[in-house]
């Protein structure tokens, strides 16, 4: 069996009647089978326009995307049998009960999923009697996640699954997916907020401006080595001071200054000891200050 | 069928609603008849004092009064309207409700194929609609035969009846076509009443003008009733044009809906 659940190849989307649009240029990246793969990026990068090409509800310019090892395009409804999805929007049919959206959803795969129903709206916490229109937000929410899930999927797409829910229901949602994960499933994970993917995935694929600016393993981020420096000292600090080889995100305000720094750190300390200072800090930065320059 | 069967479950009050309205409606105009025949010496001088526009706006031939298929032809020009109302209706939010509710992705990312989906609207909206000309029908045939205690013409009669159907498979189609193209139609009942209206105002126009232009506008008036009972036949080219069309917006929605892009919820 092929080691990739999902592999996209320079997948290109551009929106419109002329293609004038940027929707995603050259991406490419493989989720592994088993793997809980995080796509991030800020508002607008491209993760639902990618997300949606894999869904065969966009179709490419250019490129292919394949999962299962088939082509996620001609062979959608045959791959959709083992995928879960959980778009990012809240939607309901007018009038329609939780357990009959539900029902309706379980209608489209061939097997009995009403255990699964039953199992996972109670660990959400979910009243199945209710008309899905006077739900609250959250709740909506997690008519979809029991809809993304109930067909115990292979391959669990989630495209900003985690808004509107509290902090308790999404520990047992994050919880859930763990479970799905050790029994096989994939998941790829679509998120703008890195501690939700920091807690989740294994690796990550970093999109900006519709084009993938790295793939990371979550603990080689963090191994990266990168100490965040405050500094204040008693003058005025030259504005190219600490600059050099390995700083990055470097800031300065007459007095103080702050960066980021990656590699032998005597040359800091001697520049540091070269200042009379007041005072000072040095840090492991966030995953999210890491990311910051591919954002910038 | 899943597909079907959740659609029909969701249409199943607005066909009992025309259902009955039809049921209801029908037969309480048809018993109005007796007066109009009645009075139609009376009915024939008023009318003949009218200036020709008017009678032609209004669709009157002064034959028309004097036996129940005439009666019923001219009650049909807005029975006629009510089918083309509920078919652009039906067509329109069959379609466009799945972007309204911000339903299309779960919908679409499920493993059915889209020509499948598409079809199995369609054949749901054609159920929905068949319902409703059986109510039709029966509430014509009954109603007629009541006011026409020596019998009546019943080909006139059933070429005049069988347009409801030619209308609304027409105005289905075209329904359904307008939502596949515009995936952000916010309100079906307000475009329905805008083209529907603007249609049957258009096929005012073209009878007070007497100009077969604008005739090819108005599918509501591809079916000539005065024709009909005068030749007891359909004009060709206008029976031609209508299932020409049909099919066309049937083709159209169908290529479209199976190869746009899914717009996503905003």
């Amino acid at each position: 069996m092929d080691a990739n659940v999902i592999e996209i190849n320079n997948l290109t989307k551009y929106y419109g009647r002329k293609k004038r649009h940027r929707g995603i240029v050259d991406v490419s990246f493989n989720v592994a089978q088993g793997e809980i793969f995080g796509f991030i990026g800020p508002n607008g990068a491209g993760k639902s326009t990618t997300m949606r090409v894999l869904l065969a509800l966009i179709f490419p310019t250019r490129g292919e995307a394949r999962i299962f090892g088939k082509d996620c395009i001609k062979e959608a409804s045959e791959i959709a049998k083992d995928v879960g999805y959980l778009p990012s929007e809240v939607f309901y049919y007018d009038g329609m009960k939780v357990i009959d959206l539900l029902r309706y959803s379980a209608s489209f795969f061939k097997k009995d999923c009403s255990a699964r129903i039953k199992e996972l709206s109670e660990r959400l916490e979910l009243d199945l009697n209710r008309k899905i229109e006077d739900l609250s937000y959250g709740n909506k929410k997690k008519v979809g996640i029991v809809q993304g899930l109930l067909h115990s999927p292979k391959l669990i797409m989630l495209d900003e699954p985690t808004g509107g829910l509290d902090p308790l229901i999404q520990q047992t949602f994050f919880d859930i997916l763990r479970e799905e994960n050790k029994k096989g499933a994939t998941i790829l994970f679509s998120s703008h907020i890195l501690s939700e993917v920091q807690k989740m995935c294994d690796r990550v694929a970093i999109i900006k401006d519709g084009k993938i600016v790295g793939v990371r393993k979550i603990s080689e981020l963090r191994n990266d080595n990168y100490k965040k420096y405050g500094v204040t000292a008693a003058n005025p600090i030259d504005a190219d001071y600490f600059k050099g080889e390995g700083v990055m995100n470097y800031v300065t305000d007459k007095n103080s200054a702050s960066f980021m720094f990656k590699g032998d750190i005597n040359g800091v300390i001697a520049k540091l000891s070269g200042l009379e200072l007041t005072d000072v800090s040095i840090e492991e930065p966030s995953l999210e200050e890491i990311f910051l320059h591919y954002y910038e | 069928m899943n597909i079907f069967v959740s659609e029909m479950r969701q249409y199943r009050k607005s066909a009992v609603a025309w259902v009955i309205t039809y049921a209801v409606l029908l037969p309480l105009v048809m018993s109005a008849m007796p007066m109009f025949v009645e009075e139609s010496g009376a009915i024939k001088d008023m009318l003949s004092k009218l200036p020709e526009a008017v009678l032609a706006s209004l669709e009157i031939n002064p034959d028309l009064f004097t036996g129940s298929v005439g009666y019923f032809s001219y009650v049909f020009l807005y029975i006629g309207l009510t089918a083309a109302v509920q078919a652009l209706n039906l067509g329109l939010s069959v379609i466009s409700k799945e972007n309204r509710m911000k339903t299309v992705d779960f919908l679409l990312s499920k493993p059915v194929p889209r020509a499948f989906i598409y079809l199995q609207k369609l054949s749901a909206a054609l159920a929905v609609l068949f319902i409703s000309q059986v109510s039709f029908y029966i509430a014509a045939v009954v109603s007629v035969s009541i006011q026409s205690p020596d019998g009546f013409d019943f080909k006139t009669f059933a070429l005049i009846a069988l347009t409801f159907t030619f209308i609304q498979l027409f105005f289905l189609c075209l329904g359904m076509f307008l939502a596949v193209l515009f995936d952000r139609i916010k309100s079906a009942v307000s475009l329905t009443m805008g083209v529907a209206f603007g249609v049957f105002f258009i096929g005012m126009v073209s009878s007070i003008a007497d100009s077969e232009a604008l005739r090819y506008l108005s599918p509501l008036r591809y079916f000539d009733n005065g024709y009909i009972i005068a030749n007891g036949a359909y004009e060709t080219r206008f029976l031609a044009l209508a299932w020409i069309l049909t099919l066309l917006f049937a083709a159209a929605g169908f290529v479209v809906f199976i190869k746009k892009d899914v717009r996503a919820a905003v």
